[in-house]
C-alpha cells in the first residue's frame, strides 16, 4: 500500500512538473518568446553543470532547517508562520557574536556554540507567540506574522545602531573571515549546512515517530479534545512545540550566516518561510518527503537565475513557474488521495 | 595573452585618459577585442531609480565600446555569489556588483575567481587588477538641490522623505541639510523614513509626503526608487497650505515626462558612464583596481535643469555653490551612516 | 510644533483622511476574507489576488482611459483567481494553504513577468486621475467630516459594505447557511445546505473584494503599478479578519487599528518625534499584538476553517 503510494506521489509530482512547465510554455509563446530555448537553458544549467548542482545543493540547506521546524509545528497543528521574523533574529545573533567567538575560540567548538545561539535566537522569537497561545489561546497565525514585521524592524534597528561594524559604509556586522566559515564537505565547495539540514530532518522524524513527545504533538494535532482527554499537557507540548520549530528557523538563520553571507546585513530577508510552507504541506509533513521536494524548489531558483540571462527572459518567469507548480502539486493531491484512498485531511485545528 | 597584445597596442593612445576615447576613429573603438561586462542589481532594472540608472548607464556604453553586456537583476541582498561565479566561468571581463550591500561578498568571490569586479562605497576593498571601488558622493549635488529648496520655499518648510537610509540616501540627505542651512538656517526641517528597505513603497511613499505638506512642507526631497512616484503624486495631488504649488526635487533620474503638473523643480542626476569608460580603459592598460569617486567635480552627479519658472537668482547661487564645490572652496559633509546623520540633524535644524 | 499639532484641524484631517484611504484596500480584502473564512476556508492567495486585480486594474484604466473599467477589470480578475481557488479547495479539496501560496507567488510572478514583457523599462502613468466625491454638509463637520466625507467613491463602497454585509450574515438565511458551513458542515448538509455551493459564492465574493482592493492601490490612491506594490497586504487583511474576529464591524476596527498606526508612523516622524524611524515603524504590528491581547482573547475559529468537506465523512 506505501509503495503503491509512493509510486503515485513520484508520477503525480512528475506530471505536476510538466504540466507547469507545459503551462508556462504557452505563456512564453503568447508573447512571443521560446520555450524550447527557455526550458533547455533551465534543465541544462540548473542540473547539468557543476555551478547549477553546487548551488542548488549549497541552497537547500536553511530550506531544509526551516523545513524540520515547520513539520514539527503543523504535525502538532500550529501554524507558525513566523519564520522570517525568528530566521532574522537567530541570523544578527550569530552574526553579533561570530567574529568574536570564531577568534577565541577552537573552530569547531565556535561553529557549534554558534549554532546554538542561532537556535536559540529563532527561538527567543516564537516565546511570545508560544505563551500567548498557551496561556489564552491566542491565534498563533495572527502573533507569528506581526511577530516577522516587528522581528525585520527590530533587527533593522540593531544592525543599524548598537550592533553595526563602524569600519563600513554599510549597515551590517562585522564580516567572518572566509577561513572562520562552515567548512566544505570533502571534495566539494558545497558547506556542512546541507549536512545539518539533512541531519535535523532526520531528527524530527525520528522525534515525531518514536518518542513520547512526538506521540503527544501527533495526538494534539489531529484532535485538540482528544489530547486534553489523554492527560496530555496541552500548554506544555504547544510552547515546546512552537519554541522548537522557531529554533530551527533560528538556526537556518546561523546556517546562511557562517555558510553563505560571513555576514548580516540590513535589507536582507530572503523569505525562506513562505517558500517552505507549501513544501511541507506538499510532502504531507512527512520530513523524507520534503528532500527531494527542496532540491527540486533549489534547483528552480538556481537554475531559473541562470536560465533568465541566458535565455533573456524576465527573472520573474521563475516565479510564475513556482507558482504554477504548487498550484498543479496541490491539483495531483487529490488524484493521489483518491487512490491512496486517504481523504482531505484537515490542515488547520 | 589578448591582454597583453592589447595593452601594447592601446597603451600609447590611451595613457592620454579618456580625452581621446569617443571622437570618431578607428583605436577609439577597440573592436578587437570587445570587453564583456556584467552589472548586478539588487532591484528590478526598470525600477526607475538606483538600478535602472546603473544598467542604463552601461548599456549607453555598449555601442561605443562594442560591449557585450548581461544584466542580472532583481538579486536582493541574500547570494550573489552563485551569478558572480556564473559570469566568471562565462568569460566576463568585468562585474560591476551596484549596490553598497554587496561590498562585502563580491571581492570574495573576484579573489576566489579571479575576476574583476566593482563594488560600491567600499574603497577599502580596491585591489589592483581585481576590485575597483565606486563612491556615490552625491552630496555635493543634493547640497545644490537644499539652496534649490531654500530658496524657493515659501513657507520655510521643507521635508525630506527617503524609502530607506542606504549610504547613498543618508549622505545626499545630509548634503540637502548642509545646503538647505547655508541659505535658510532659520527652515524647519522634516525628515520621514518609509520603512526598512520601502524602496518600492508608493502608497508608503505618498503618505509620508502628505504628512509632511499637511504639517506645512512647501518643498519636499524625496529619494525612492519606486517609492518615489507615490511621493510624486502626493505632491501634484496636494496644495501647500497658502494655496500654492509643492515642488519635488527627484533624484538619480529624469522624471520630467511623467510631471504632467509641473511640480518637478529638479533632479540630482546621476551618471556612470564617466567612471565606467575609465575602467574600460584602465582594464585596457593594465590599471584597473583603483577608488573612483561620483562627485559635483566630475559631473557624476549634476542637478537637472530646473524646472522653467524657477527666477534666475535661484539658478545664479546654485551655480555658484557649484563653483565653490568645485574650487574646494565650499566642502559638503560626508554622512553615510544614519546615526550620524540624526545627529548631524538635530545640530543644524534642532527643533 | 509639538505634539499637541496633532489636533490642528488641517493636519489631522489629512491625517486621518489619508489612513482611511490607505486602509481602504486592506479593508475591501479583509472583509471578503471574513466572508471566506466564516465559510471554512482560508485563502491566503489574497494577496497574489490583490497584485494581480492592482495589475489588471492599471493596465485596462491605461489603455482604455477609463477608471471605472480599471475597477470592473480588477474585480473580474478576482473572480477568475478565486474561481481557481474554489476548484481546488472545493471541488478537488485539497491543501487550503498550498494552493493559496501558490496563487499569491504566482500572481507575483506573473504581474512583474507581464508588466515587463508589455512596458520594457518604461514607467506608464495614468492619464486619468480617481476623482474624490465630497459629500456636502456631512463633510463641513469639523475633524472628522472632510477626513471621512470628501473621498473615492470606492472608500464609500467599502464603508457601505460593512453594515451591508453583516446583516447578510447576522440577519438573513443565507448568512446563517455561511455560518452554518463554516462551523458544522455536516449538519448544515444534514439540514439541506449545500455545502460546496455557499463555499464557493464566499470564496468569489472574497476574490472579487480582494481584486477590487488592488486595484484600488493602484489606481484609486495612486495612478501607477509598480511590481509587487501590495507589499503583504493581503496577510495583513487576514491578520485583521482573525483581529476582527469574523465580525465585518470589529474587522472595520481593525483595519482602521492598522491605518492609523500606520498614518501615527509618517505623521510622529513628521513632529519630529525622537526615536529611530523603526521603532515608530513597528507601531502597527506590536498593536495589533496588544490588540489581540485586550479583545480577543480565546480567539475562536470558525471550527471548520481550513478542513475540506465532503460528503459522508463526518
Amino acid at each position: 500500500m506505501i509503495q503503491i503510494s509512493r509510486y503515485l506521489s513520484a508520477i503525480s509530482s512528475g506530471l505536476a512538473i510538466l504540466a507547469a512547465l507545459a503551462t508556462g510554455a504557452v505563456l512564453l509563446l503568447t508573447v512571443g518568446l521560446n520555450p524550447a530555448r527557455v526550458y533547455y537553458e533551465l534543465f541544462s544549467r540548473g542540473m547539468a553543470t557543476h555551478l547549477g548542482i553546487t548551488e542548488t545543493l549549497i541552497k537547500m540547506a536553511p530550506i531544509l532547517m526551516v523545513s524540520s521546524g515547520l513539520i514539527l509545528a503543523f504535525r502538532a497543528g500550529l501554524w507558525n508562520i513566523g519564520i522570517e521574523g525568528q530566521f532574522l533574529i537567530g541570523a544578527i545573533l550569530v552574526g553579533w557574536a561570530a567574529p568574536t567567538l570564531i577568534r577565541v575560540l577552537p573552530h569547531g567548538v565556535a561553529l557549534l556554540i554558534l549554532g546554538l545561539v542561532g537556535f536559540l535566537g529563532g527561538l527567543l522569537w516564537a516565546v511570545i507567540p508560544a505563551v500567548l497561545k498557551a496561556r489564552w489561546g491566542l491565534n498563533e497565525i495572527i502573533t507569528t506574522l506581526m511577530m516577522n514585521f516587528v522581528g525585520l524592524n527590530l533587527t533593522t534597528w540593531l544592525v543599524k545602531g548598537p550592533l553595526r561594524d563602524q569600519t563600513v559604509v554599510p549597515p551590517q556586522t562585522p564580516v567572518i573571515p572566509l577561513q572562520g566559515r562552515l567548512p566544505f564537505v570533502p571534495f566539494t565547495r558545497i558547506h556542512i549546512g546541507l549536512v545539518a539540514g539533512i541531519i535535523c530532518i532526520l531528527a524530527i522524524y525520528i522525534i515525531i515517530k518514536k518518542t513520547t513527545f512526538g506521540f503527544q504533538l501527533r495526538v494534539l494535532g489531529e484532535n485538540r479534545k482528544a489530547a486534553i482527554h489523554s492527560n496530555i499537557n496541552v500548554s506544555r507540548v504547544t510552547i515546546l512545540v512552537l519554541l522548537i520549530s522557531g529554533g530551527f528557523a533560528g538556526l537556518a538563520g546561523a546556517n546562511d550566516v557562517l555558510g553563505v553571507k560571513g555576514l548580516f546585513q540590513a535589507e536582507w530577508n530572503p523569505g525562506y518561510g513562505f517558500a517552505s510552507i507549501p513544501l511541507v504541506c506538499l510532502a504531507n509533513f512527512n520530513g523524507l518527503a520534503v528532500i527531494p521536494l527542496s532540491y527540486f524548489f533549489s534547483f528552480l531558483i538556481v537554475g531559473g537565475e541562470l536560465m533568465s540571462r541566458a535565455a533573456g527572459v524576465p527573472i520573474f518567469f521563475v516565479q510564475v513557474i513556482e507558482g504554477l507548480m504548487f498550484l498543479y502539486f496541490a491539483g495531483g493531491e487529490y488524484f493521489r488521495k483518491r487512490k491512496a484512498g486517504i481523504h482531505g485531511a484537515s490542515i488547520l485545528l | 595573452m589578448r591582454w597583453t597584445i592589447f595593452r601594447f597596442l592601446l597603451s600609447g593612445t590611451l595613457l592620454l585618459g579618456p580625452t581621446l576615447v569617443g571622437r570618431s576613429g578607428a583605436l577609439e573603438t577597440p573592436c578587437g577585442g570587445p570587453l564583456r561586462v556584467a552589472i548586478i542589481l539588487p532591484a528590478s532594472r526598470a525600477d526607475q531609480g538606483w538600478n535602472q540608472q546603473g544598467a542604463d548607464s552601461l548599456e549607453s556604453l555598449k555601442k561605443k565600446w562594442c560591449l557585450t553586456i548581461e544584466i542580472a537583476e532583481n538579486q536582493g541582498y541574500g547570494d550573489i555569489k552563485p551569478v558572480i561565479r556564473d559570469l566568471a566561468d562565462k568569460g566576463f571581463n568585468l562585474i560591476i556588483a551596484h549596490a553598497s550591500g554587496y561590498q562585502t561578498t563580491a571581492p570574495e568571490v573576484a579573489a576566489e575567481k579571479g575576476v574583476r569586479v566593482v563594488t560600491i562605497e567600499n574603497a577599502k576593498a580596491v585591489k589592483p587588477g581585481l576590485v575597483s571601488d565606486i563612491d556615490t558622493e552625491a552630496q555635493g549635488a543634493a547640497y545644490l538641490a537644499g539652496i534649490a529648496a531654500g530658496k524657493v520655499t515659501r513657507a520655510g518648510i521643507v521635508g525630506i522623505v527617503v524609502s530607506a537610509e542606504p549610504p547613498t540616501w543618508n549622505r545626499m540627505s545630509a548634503g540637502f541639510m548642509e545646503g538647505l542651512y547655508s541659505v535658510r538656517p532659520d527652515a524647519r526641517l522634516l525628515y520621514n523614513v518609509i520603512g526598512d528597505a520601502a524602496y518600492e513603497d508608493a502608497a508608503g511613499g505618498k503618505r509620508n509626503v502628505e504628512a509632511q505638506i499637511a504639517a506645512g512642507a512647501d518643498v519636499i526631497f524625496g529619494q525612492g526608487d519606486g517609492a518615489s512616484f507615490g511621493m510624486m503624486s502626493a505632491c501634484s495631488e496636494n496644495k501647500a497650505k497658502d494655496g500654492g504649488k509643492v515642488w519635488f526635487i527627484d533624484v538619480i533620474g529624469d522624471k520630467r515626462n511623467i510631471d504632467k503638473k509641473g511640480i518637478l523643480l529638479t533632479s540630482v542626476l546621476f551618471d556612470y558612464a564617466p567612471i565606467y569608460e575609465q575602467m574600460f580603459i584602465n582594464i585596457y592598460i593594465g590599471t584597473f583596481g583603483q577608488e573612483h569617486v561620483l562627485n559635483v567635480a566630475n559631473n557624476g552627479v549634476r542637478l537637472m535643469d530646473f524646472h522653467p519658472d524657477v527666477p534666475q537668482y535661484v539658478k545664479d547661487s546654485v551655480e555658484n555653490a557649484r563653483q565653490g564645490i568645485v574650487s574646494g572652496k565650499i566642502k559638503v559633509s560626508n554622512i553615510p551612516d544614519s546615526t550620524g546623520l540624526k545627529t548631524f540633524r538635530a545640530r543644524l535644524f534642532p527643533r | 510644533m509639538g505634539l499637541l499639532s496633532f489636533f490642528d484641524e488641517a493636519f489631522f484631517v489629512v491625517l486621518f483622511g489619508t489612513s482611511l484611504r490607505a486602509s481602504t484596500p486592506l479593508l475591501l480584502a479583509a472583509l471578503g476574507e471574513t466572508y471566506t473564512e466564516r465559510s471554512g476556508i482560508l485563502n491566503l492567495g489574497i494577496e497574489g489576488i490583490m497584485l494581480s486585480g492592482a495589475f489588471g486594474g492599471f493596465v485596462v484604466a491605461l489603455f482604455t482611459e477609463s477608471i471605472l473599467c480599471g475597477f470592473i477589470t480588477g474585480v473580474l480578475i478576482g473572480l477568475v483567481l478565486a474561481l481557481i481557488t474554489g476548484f481546488l479547495t472545493i471541488t478537488l479539496r485539497v491543501n487550503q494553504i498550498v494552493v493559496g501560496l501558490g496563487i499569491t507567488i504566482f500572481g507575483s510572478g506573473m504581474t512583474s513577468f507581464l508588466f515587463r514583457i508589455l512596458f520594457g523599462t518604461r514607467f506608464p502613468t495614468l492619464p486619468v486621475m480617481a476623482t474624490k466625491m465630497r459629500i456636502p454638509l456631512v463633510a463641513d463637520i469639523p475633524y472628522f467630516g472632510e477626513a471621512i466625507f470628501n473621498q473615492h467613491l470606492v472608500v464609500y463602497l467599502a464603508l457601505a459594505l460593512i453594515p451591508t454585509l453583516h446583516i447578510l450574515l447576522y440577519w438573513t438565511n443565507f448568512g446563517l447557511k455561511i455560518r452554518a458551513v463554516g462551523e458544522n458542515p455536516v449538519s448544515a448538509d444534514a439540514a439541506g445546505v449545500n455545502v460546496a455551493r455557499v463555499r464557493h459564492i464566499c470564496l468569489l465574493l472574497g476574490g472579487m473584494l480582494a481584486g477590487l482592493g488592488g486595484a484600488f492601490l493602484a489606481i484609486g490612491d495612486l495612478s501607477f503599478f509598480v511590481s509587487n506594490m501590495t507589499l503583504g497586504r493581503g496577510f495583513i487583511a487576514i491578520a485583521i479578519v482573525m483581529l476582527g474576529k469574523w465580525n465585518p464591524y470589529w474587522v472595520l476596527l481593525g483595519a482602521i487599528l492598522f491605518g492609523v498606526t500606520q498614518s501615527l508612523s509618517s505623521g510622529l516622524q513628521v513632529l519630529g518625534v525622537d526615536v529611530r524611524p523603526e521603532f515608530i515603524l513597528m507601531l502597527p504590528y506590536v498593536a495589533v499584538i496588544i490588540a489581540l491581547v485586550f479583545i480577543a482573547r480565546n480567539t475562536f475559529l470558525p471550527s471548520a476553517l481550513g478542513v475540506p468537506y465532503r460528503r459522508g465523512e463526518g
